[in-house]
């Protein structure tokens, strides 16, 4: 009895714990500035109000001076992390599935090796690598483009992909394969046809896995973008905390906005990234 | 053959700016003062032991990292072990856990802020109303305040990751080890000692040497939620690096930052590493 | 239609042999079974004979055309695999048609055989259900569709019943060989199943080891086995054994063992004689054992089982037990003194140094059972 007690204490705490700071900005998100300043705050919006997302494609003169204008950019920034998150997940997709392929399939000389090598430059921190990063994207004229973000997310990404994809492909049994092979298909069928389709909740949970790492990323973003041509969203984000103008509403709406894609992706797709988080890692 | 184009991508993308990056460390080299540039040895390195604010920060960081893992572990577990019960709403509990998750590093620190804010915050409204202060504090100006603060952010954007890893190590317990103990008359506590802990072991391993390598590079939140302030109280060495190479645009100095990092990092990880080696549980 | 021609073939993993050198030739419309104990080849041969296994050596023959060079999707061969490997992601209809639609066959042709083939085996109703939601039996028979409704040279069957239970494995078994009668067409049968292959083959190739210890009919295989390997293997149950000596007694060939001795029929053949003074094993089918109440050997019941229309008399000949199979009922009790009757027209006799069998029993055991009772 006193453990059910102690459980559901700990479960409500739990509970509130991970919901009421992200109620609080979702709550701030929908009030005008004056109700979101006084003393003692509302924890309901009295006067709810879409004002501070209207903002966003329409803002006024004061609002526009606002965090190097960090209100008007943020609908284009969440398009830039949009195009630069979906590329990324393809092109991990991509890469991921061939090397993937050849670690479950073909027990080559050194495959062992060469997955852990992959694993541990994710060892090293992304800070270590940024200035020659910066360094080869001026070189290559990137800067402050798609490109330079999807490959450096892809370098992010691409181990850890290629560690689900593995992990998944080696559950598809080979005769599979064989039957396919039996049934007149070359390689590139047999792949398109069969054995994709059967791994889709491993492809799933890694472009998922993908695309939340270039969502999420702000370092190298920072870096490599200077302009609204390629900032991402927490770039914006981030330009609306370094101003002290800055409304708190707006910031609160901004915010909100950046975790919604993210957000719903991981709540539609629950169980397979914990299927694929947990796969990997623990089998002891 | 299949493994190529991850091979080119990785090779080209991070070995050669890790080894690059080391190249940089070994010169001065400062973006606005072209002309000094020159190879000098080891000169970065030996003048960081003597630099206080490098010797600040690098304290700063290891305390952060200290209390992050401390929290991170014991919130993770209790939490990890209460959703491995079964109890009314378990399913929604599991759901909100991945709720952090989705929040991209920036956001989480744009929403402590909001939450903090000396002026609107939720937690002075809060405290004020349950009578417990007698005015709104400003939490973050304080150094102590900051420094918890940036930490309690973290570890609530850090925490899904540690509960998926756990609770994916608790489900592979055989539930028949729970029906000798019982069966062998242990306790509650003995049953958690006996038969639990054991189990978690490994998957506890591995979220130490994940939560370590975030924490070493805490950067998103902490940049948004302080900028490194109240005077040098948050200024991790993730930060500091940024800043000295973004702001100062000192490659030199900064690579030789990003290399006491990376090596600091490897040290603990390979630490972790042979201890889970020699229990023989580790594999690939 | 084809007659598939094995030469000299061989495989190697790695330096393991797992198939020495096999050469057959099976027939075109014929119904060949390889059997064999696990691990004896037999999977790796017909891999090869499908493509999917490089061959470390030898050669493929599809109608005198060599076929090594050949990938699996470009020989004219279908397959049945022990896991049936069903497409989990497609419909019955689309894993059955699958192979038609690669060999860009036109749509409606497509939708009429699946129909044909579909009602042929049975499986009409199941056309639009996932494989995951069929039973063990109705994956056996779209498995089983997915190669009929090919039109190819070859059928190739990997252990295709050693998943069912064996009630339908038994039901299987009739309705596979009548398949085979109905098309016509060349089956190349693997299983380890020796029942399976008695009941379903024109032909049966033993394996042992990456090698073919005998090939022939199935009466051939069961009447004359041509090593004490085979004769072990096929049949069920198993041939008795004894080991002893040939000895010359006069004009007649004796085989003696402890208390036990047979008289070796005269026509036995040089290979025999040759066999005298030394060391031979002696094997007889349990059917080919009589009991009786005096005038053979004397041993006692070990035990007996009812198999049915027969009981399996297991008696005790000094330190040999030796297995005889009877008409029911049968009354002898547990130790019950019995004596044993060994047909010399029936027995094989085998040289221990190689396995070889240099006498055959004379008739078809199978053919003239009744007479031997």
């Amino acid at each position: 009895m006193t453990k059910k007690v102690v459980l559901y204490v700990l479960a409500i705490g739990f509970a509130l714990y991970l919901v009421v700071p992200f109620y609080w900005i979702v709550n701030m998100s929908f009030m005008h500035e004056a109700d979101a300043a006084s003393v003692p705050p509302h924890f309901l919006p009295d006067n709810p109000t879409a004002d501070n997302y209207v903002s966003f494609v329409n803002p006024s003169a004061k609002e526009a001076l606002v965090g190097s204008n960090a209100v008007a950019d943020t609908p284009f920034a969440v398009l830039n992390s949009l195009v630069v998150a979906f590329s990324t997940a393809v092109v991990n997709l991509v890469l991921g599935t061939f090397a993937a392929y050849s670690f479950s399939r073909l027990q080559f000389r050194g495959s062992q090796v060469l997955l852990i090598v992959y694993l541990l430059t994710r060892m090293v921190p992304g800070i270590a690598i940024i200035i020659p990063f910066y360094l080869v994207m001026r070189t290559l004229d990137l800067l402050d483009t798609y490109g330079a973000l999807i490959l450096s997310y892809t370098t992010f990404a691409l181990p850890i992909t290629i560690w689900i994809l593995k992990d998944y492909f080696r559950t598809i049994p080979l005769e599979l394969e064989d039957a396919a092979r039996v049934d007149r298909c070359g390689w590139f069928r047999m792949m398109w046809t069969v054995f994709l389709p059967i791994s889709a909740p491993g492809l799933v949970a890694a472009a998922i896995f993908s695309f939340m790492t270039a969502w999420n990323e702000f370092m190298f973003a920072l870096f490599m973008t200077s302009t609204i041509a390629s900032q991402t969203i927490p770039v914006i984000a981030a330009n609306f905390a370094t101003d002290v103008e800055t409304q708190v509403t707006m910031m609160a709406a901004a915010g909100v906005l950046a975790v919604v894609p993210p957000l719903v992706l991981v709540l539609i797709c629950q169980r397979l990234i914990v299927q694929g988080m947990a796969a990997g890692s623990v089998k002891g | 053959m299949l493994n190529a184009p991850a091979m080119i991508v990785i090779g080209l993308l991070v070995a050669y700016p890790i080894a690059y990056s080391f190249w940089l460390s070994l010169h001065r080299y400062n973006l606005k003062l072209p002309a000094l540039e020159r190879f000098v040895w080891f000169q970065n390195y030996v003048s960081l032991v003597t630099d206080p604010v490098f010797l600040n920060s690098l304290w700063v960081t290891v305390m952060f990292v200290v209390v992050v893992l401390g929290l991170t572990v014991l919130l993770g577990t209790t939490l990890a072990l209460v959703l491995n019960e079964t109890f009314l709403g378990r399913g929604v509990l599991r759901s909100l856990v991945l709720l952090p998750w989705a929040m991209p590093g920036v956001v989480n620190g744009l929403m402590w802020r909001t939450i903090f804010d000396a002026k609107t915050g939720a937690l002075n409204g809060l405290l004020l109303q349950l009578g417990l202060i007698d005015s709104y504090q400003a939490w973050l100006t304080s150094p102590t305040g900051a420094f918890l603060i940036t930490a309690f952010a973290q570890v609530w954007n850090t925490l899904p990751f540690t509960v998926i890893i756990l609770l994916a190590g608790l489900s592979t317990i055989p539930s028949e080890q729970y029906d000798v103990a019982k069966v062998d008359r242990a306790g509650v506590v003995q049953r958690f000692t006996q038969v639990t802990l054991p189990w978690l072991l490994h998957p506890l391993l591995i979220v130490l040497i994940l939560e370590t390598m975030n924490a070493f590079r805490a950067f998103d939140t902490i940049y948004v939620l302080t900028g490194g302030g109240p005077g040098d109280a948050t200024n991790v060495i993730a930060v500091l690096n940024v800043r000295t190479v973004l702001t100062y645009t000192d490659f030199g100095l900064g690579s030789a930052y990003s290399w006491v990092i990376t090596i600091v990092t490897l040290v603990i990880s390979i630490g972790y590493i042979s201890t889970l080696y020699q229990r023989g549980r580790i594999d690939v | 239609m084809a007659e598939v021609r094995l030469e000299n073939v061989r495989k190697e993993f790695g330096g393991v042999v797992a198939v020495e050198d096999v050469s057959l030739t099976v027939a075109d419309r014929e119904f060949l079974t390889l059997v064999g104990p696990s691990g004896c080849g037999k999977s790796t041969t017909l891999r090869m004979i499908c493509g999917l296994e490089r061959m470390s050596g030898g050669q493929v023959y599809f109608d005198d055309e060599p076929v090594a060079h050949l990938p699996a999707n470009k020989r004219d061969v279908a397959m049945v695999f022990q896991s049936y490997a069903l497409y989990p992601h497609k419909t019955v209809a689309q894993n059955l048609g699958f192979a038609l639609r690669n060999l860009r066959v036109p749509k409606a042709e497509i939708a009429t055989r699946v129909d044909e083939v579909a009602a042929s085996l049975g499986i009409e109703k199941l056309l639009e259900r996932k494989p995951k939601e069929l039973s063990g039996g109705q994956r056996q028979r779209v498995a089983l569709g997915r190669a009929v409704i090919r039109d190819a040279g070859a059928y190739l069957l990997d252990e295709p019943l050693s998943n069912l239970d064996a009630q339908l494995r038994g039901d299987m078994r009739a309705e596979l060989k009548r398949l085979h009668a109905d098309l016509r067409r060349t089956f190349i049968y693997v299983t380890h199943d020796q029942v399976e292959a008695m009941t379903m083959s024109d032909r049966i190739a033993v394996m042992k080891d990456g090698l073919v210890q005998q090939c022939a009919s199935p009466e051939e295989i069961y009447a004359r086995p041509a090593n004490l390997f085979v004769a072990s293997f096929m049949g069920s149950p198993p041939m008795n054994f004894l080991s002893g000596e040939v000895q010359r007694d006069g004009e007649r060939l004796l085989f003696r063992h402890d208390g036990v001795t047979v008289e070796l029929p005269e026509q036995a053949g040089p290979a025999v004689n040759e066999l005298a003074g030394c060391e031979a094993v002696l094997g007889i089918r349990p059917e080919d054992v009589r009991l009786a109440g005096e005038g053979g050997v004397p041993g006692q019941v070990f035990v007996a089982e009812l198999l049915g229309a027969d009981v399996l008399v297991t008696v005790r000949l000094g330190e040999e037990l030796v297995k005889a199979r009877v008409p029911a009922p049968y009354d002898g009790r547990v130790n019950e003194g019995v004596s044993v009757v060994l047909a010399p027209e029936k027995v094989h006799l085998f040289d221990p140094s190689d396995g070889r069998a240099v006498l055959a029993a004379r008739a078809a055991s199978v053919l003239d059972r009744g007479e031997s009772l």
